[in-house]
């Protein structure tokens, strides 16, 4: 791509302003992080921060957060903007949304959007998805056959309106989820990181003498597509196929998928895949989307910036109503199990193109500890942990141990586990030989033994992958070790504190 | 009798001394510095100055030293052969770390491989719970064996970390004990002294790190110390501390890893000895070197701190691609942007410039040493800021031709644009990197860079300072005399300080005020008492602070604390608190509960102050 002289940019000027906007998305994504509630975000960062114009097309993102969140984010926010009266939007006025099907798959990520007002215009949005702690119903949980089991259901809607909550609403919160005062907290974090970000983004306006970022927002997306389309460009025409095999849960599930590359697009068919679950491991389409767009971009073209641009030439399908494709009211609560498998199984598919380039299966699902209950003190807690398994061989070298892969979650230190829930960590250390054999191995998953601090009933809702289906290597005789779990019964008795 | 003061900065190729006398003169001296030993040139750089000025060693008075040895020895692996000793069931603590990857779309991307690989990770019986209290009681039996193993492996250093010993030394210092009894030949160092602050990785890594480089550092000070005696001195020795202030070799054998800075943190000692003497309240230093930059704030004359960093990230500085070191730190940001940074087209056809490095070997195009690839010093020659007559005092001849023909080839050609507005535009790029790293770390603070004034420091740092002032929006721009050895300098303008640590976890309104105090009190003996022994008497500071948060939150904030008798102030302390978060988060909140995690302690002796 060479210069092209009737751009409103230079390119000194563009890569300027490009800077400032990631800068100020990356202080949106810290300032989340350290005013959190919940160590869902300030330990394991499993969160999105993004920057939208005036149609929802996401201009630039932080670089902080995971494919889940950030991709997903990306193409949900339009959502926000047909749902609601963009014409009537005033300044102080945020929106905020949880709707699974549509943005991130599951109730338990909320969405805030805040539109960003530039001398009275609207000019964009700033946007964050960011997993709550509790959502009500049944949770984090694979448990639910419904989404009116899994929780509280936020329509698109406005959280403020000129400055001033909706009280309606955080009551409405309050009463219906295990933690309010973690899931409140969070929730404000998320709309102070946005001011926040806004107060930096009019700055950046009025230095470059700028009336907002329509004209550098499309320089963005532009340059960024066409070098997405470039990269693509160099991949041989044709369609490649791969099938993988989930434990899923009442049987196992089947996904399989087409990837066809013509030209300078990349088009994925995920026809075949199984049907839906009745338990609540169904993946949306935009979830399934936002991690074959990752894999896509990590393997074909990662110097590249995400947002819109880089999206746009690949495209992906799914039969409404199967495990990748769900719909209203197909219950969706723990989507990551499957949703972690399916870029597997895309890059499986570009194995036989980019074979120096694709690592091998590993764990990919990341496990999920979520607890619920009641502590010693009698208050009620919801707390999620994750923790990585093996990440797969790769060309050349091993796999990563413990380490999370599609996802970019982080796992949680045991002590801050320990400090802010009633979990117990027995024993956290990676497994002996779990990698798999083969002149490159797996990454080593972990063995994890815990327990629940409480004399009262908990609940821990199982969400592992990979107890029938080992991960395959390349070739694909090498293979990892499945996942195991078993039960064991310990009793923990309320202890006096010794230091106060 | 004239005494002299002597700072001496040991960097990667200059070894850089400064002396001031009673009568207020300053000298400056410069000399290579020596490999493998750097001690060689530390005593050769002081020996030909004594000699040159006609002074002997019983004139020093004091000698302050920084150097890059710890830093070096943790990139480059050359330290003990370390052994960790973790809690039971945790053996890879130190290997999991965040089970993440620091670059998200890098598949090829390796976390930096622990400093204790996995067959020197021993795990004990033993177990405390979250709140301090003992689960399951030391095997003291078991302890004992492991370190038979432990010496019987060729150790020379240990590290024990265990599980929420951030709450409750107990267990470790009873592992010590043990170690004392059947093994005291070998360099110990726990964590709940060498860093005792919650999360199990980082203060395993933390104290890995330290007692890795423990029998290098003992060696390499031992040494000198005696050579200088040998010599006729009779003056304190003291090191720097990478959060700015001094201690004595005693304290810097026992906790290396408090000198890991040592020597950068000299330009930002410096920035703030101006800024008190300049009555600035405000003051960014900016330090420009061969392949790097790094910026640090300084307010009110302090510089800030942090006890978040990590040693040797990977290429592109990424968070999360080094080795987490927690332990009180000035805060300076560093990217890859200094002198010899390449600059190039990336594929969506913008000019990017660094981090790559020409370093010094080959350099950059214009050294003629071989470089073909445009870097910053190049453009800054084309533009004319660089006499080609007179770098490095005009030991060195640059070609303006040829970094003319490279910038061309590489940048100018591609972009459409003629070699000296490619030149330019590497300039504003790097500049603007520079700038954006400065202010994002400003505002991750929580202030306004507007507000500052630029202090120029390193080899780079005046070409650039003025045009990085004009990006940030800053209309003061301070060049000292003798930026060449403004760390040396700022050595001696820093104070002999001791400082501490408690964990006292509880909820404000319901906190033992009487049990902090005591802790608190015996902080500040105890910090007085060391002075005492290093000399000092009168004219002592004392700094408290604590770190807090809202209930539920896992990040703290540190704020300063009141003197006098805290439980009286519990009001003061919680609007201290709020303010501080509102300054860094825009808001504070009124009905959340707040929390106290570890109480600080620091004693400081006078600074000295010259014009």
């Amino acid at each position: 791509m060479q210069n092209n002289p009737q751009h409103a940019f230079d390119p000194i000027q563009l890569e300027v302003i490009w800077n400032r906007l990631v800068t100020l998305l990356e202080e949106q994504a810290k300032t989340l992080i350290r005013t959190s509630f919940t160590s869902i975000l300030s330990d394991a960062n499993d969160l999105s921060a993004g920057l939208f114009n005036k149609r929802g097309d996401m201009i630039a993102q932080a670089n902080t957060g995971t494919p889940g969140h950030i991709n997903s984010m990306a193409t949900g926010v339009r959502h926000f903007l047909k749902n609601v009266d963009t014409e009537t939007l005033k300044q102080g006025d945020v929106l905020i949304g949880n709707n699974p099907y549509e943005i991130s798959g599951h109730l338990l990520d909320v969405t805030i959007v805040t539109p960003i007002f530039f001398d009275e215009n609207l000019i964009g949005y700033f946007a964050s998805t960011c997993h709550v702690s509790d959502v009500g119903g049944r949770g984090f949980s694979p448990e639910g056959e419904s989404i009116y089991e899994e929780g509280l259901h936020i329509p698109y809607m406005k959280f403020y309106s000129q400055g001033k909550v909706n009280e309606t609403l955080l009551t409405l919160i309050r009463t219906n989820v295990r933690a309010p005062y973690q899931v409140v907290g969070d929730l404000r974090a998320q709309v102070v990181a946005q001011e926040v970000a806004i107060a930096r983004l009019i700055e950046t306006l009025e230095e470059f003498d700028l009336p907002d970022v329509e004209e550098v927002g499309a320089e963005i997306i532009r340059l960024s597509e066409e070098a997405m389309r470039n990269a693509i460009r160099e991949l041989p025409d044709g369609t490649y196929e791969n099938e993988l095999w989930s434990d899923g849960s009442e049987k196992p599930i089947r996904l399989k998928c087409a990837l066809t590359v013509k030209g300078d697009r990349v088009y994925v068919d995920f026809a075949g895949t199984s049907e839906g679950s009745k338990k609540a491991i169904n993946v949306c389409l935009n979830y399934t989307l936002a991690y074959v767009n990752y894999v896509l971009k990590a393997t074909v073209a990662p110097d590249i910036p995400s947002n819109e641009g880089s999206f746009r030439p690949v495209s992906i399908s799914a039969p409404e109503g199967c495990v990748l494709n769900a719909v209203h009211p197909m219950p969706t609560a723990s989507r990551h199990i499957i949703g972690h498998l399916a870029p597997i199984c895309v890059l499986g598919a570009l194995h036989e193109i980019l074979p120096d380039r694709v690592p091998a299966e590993g764990a990919a699902a990341i496990f999920a500890l979520q607890v619920h209950g009641v502590d010693f003190e009698g208050e009620p807690f919801s707390n999620v942990v994750f923790n990585a398994g093996g990440a797969g061989a790769r060309p050349g070298k091993d796999g990563l141990n413990a380490t999370t892969f599609p996802s970019g979650v982080k796992g949680t230190p045991v002590e801050i586990i320990e400090s802010t829930s009633s979990v117990f960590i027995h024993e956290k250390k990676l497994r002996e030989g779990s990698g798999g054999d083969g002149e490159f191995r797996g990454g080593l998953g972990q063995t994890i033994t815990f327990g629940v601090r409480s004399d009262q009933a908990y609940h821990v809702p199982l969400m592992f992958e990979r107890t029938q289906f080992a991960p395959k290597g390349f070739p694909e005789v090498q293979m990892g070790r499945k996942l195991e779990c078993s039960l064991m019964s310990k009793k923990y008795k309320k202890r006096k504190s010794s230091t106060r | 009798m004239t005494t002299i003061r002597a700072g001496v900065d040991i960097g990667g190729t200059f070894t850089d001394l400064v002396f001031i006398t009673s009568d207020g003169e300053r000298f400056f001296g410069k000399t290579l510095t020596t490999y493998p030993d750097p001690s060689e040139g530390f005593i050769k750089g002081l020996d030909e100055n004594m000699k040159k000025h006609g002074w002997s060693y019983d004139q020093l008075e004091s000698i302050i030293h920084g150097t890059t040895l710890v830093v070096n020895a943790l990139i480059e692996r050359n330290g003990a052969k370390t052994a960790l000793i973790t809690t039971e069931g945790f053996r890879d603590q130190l290997e999991i770390a965040s089970e993440s990857r620091y670059d998200l779309y890098d598949l090829m991307v390796d976390n930096p491989a622990p400093l204790v690989p996995r067959h020197l990770r021993f795990t004990v019986p033993e177990r405390l719970t979250s709140d301090g209290s003992v689960y399951k009681p030391v095997d003291e039996a078991k302890v004992e064996e492991v370190f038979q193993e432990i010496v019987a492996s060729g150790v020379e250093a240990v590290a024990v970390c265990l599980l929420h010993s951030y709450r409750n030394a107990a267990h470790e210092q009873q592992v010590r004990e043990v170690a004392k009894r059947v093994a005291p030949e070998l360099h110990l160092s726990i964590s709940s002294e060498v860093s005792p602050e919650i999360r199990e990785y980082q203060r395993s890594s933390t104290t890995v790190a330290n007692v890795f480089v423990k029998p290098l550092v003992e060696r390499y000070l031992t040494q000198l110390e005696q050579t200088l005696i040998e010599r006729g001195f009779r003056g304190t020795f003291l090191m720097m501390l990478s959060g700015g202030g001094t201690c004595t070799v005693e304290t810097a054998i026992q906790f290396p890893i408090r000198i890991l800075e040592s020597g950068p943190v000299g330009g930002t000692i410096a920035g703030a000895h101006y800024s008190k003497q300049a009555d600035e309240d405000h003051v960014l230093v900016f330090d420009m070197g061969g392949t790097t930059a790094k910026a640090s704030l300084v307010d009110q004359g302090v510089p800030l701190t942090t006890t978040e960093f990590e040693v040797g990230r990977a290429d592109r500085f990424l968070k999360g691609s080094g080795m987490p070191v927690k332990v009180p730190v000035v805060e300076m940001i560093e990217i890859g942007a200094g002198g010899g940074s390449i600059a190039g087209v990336n594929r969506l056809g913008l000019l990017k410039v660094g981090p790559k490095s020409a370093s010094s070997v080959p350099g950059p195009a214009s050294y003629g040493q071989g470089g073909t690839e445009p870097t910053v010093t190049d453009a800054d020659l084309v533009l004319g800021y660089l006499n080609p007559d007179y770098f490095l005092g005009g030991d060195m001849r640059l070609d303006v031709e040829k970094a003319k023909e490279v910038i061309h080839e590489k940048v100018a050609k591609p972009l459409g644009l003629d070699p000296v507005e490619a030149a330019w535009g590497i300039h504003q790029v790097v500049n603007e990197n520079m700038a954006s790293a400065a202010r994002i770390h400003a505002v991750e603070k929580g202030k306004d860079v507007r507000n500052y004034s630029l202090y120029a420091s390193g080899g780079a740092g005046p070409v650039h300072v003025g045009n990085v002032a004009n990006i940030l929006g800053v209309n003061t721009i301070v060049l000292p005399v003798g930026a060449g050895v403004n760390s040396a300098f700022g050595f001696l303008t820093s104070s002999l300080a001791f400082d501490f640590v408690r964990s006292f976890y509880g909820r404000l309104h319901e906190l033992n005020w009487a049990h902090v105090m005591t802790l608190v009190t015996e902080m500040e003996e105890e910090g007085k008492q060391l002075l005492a022994r290093a000399g000092v008497v009168e004219g002592i500071t004392v700094i408290r602070k604590v770190d807090m948060k809202y209930r539920g939150q896992t990040h703290e904030i540190t704020v300063s604390l009141p003197l006098g008798n805290i439980g009286d102030q519990e009001e003061e302390i919680v609007n201290r608190f709020k303010d501080a978060y509102r300054e860094l988060y825009a808001e504070a909140n009124e009905e959340m509960e707040i929390e106290t995690l570890n109480w600080r302690v620091i004693v400081q002796a006078q600074s000295r102050c010259y014009n």
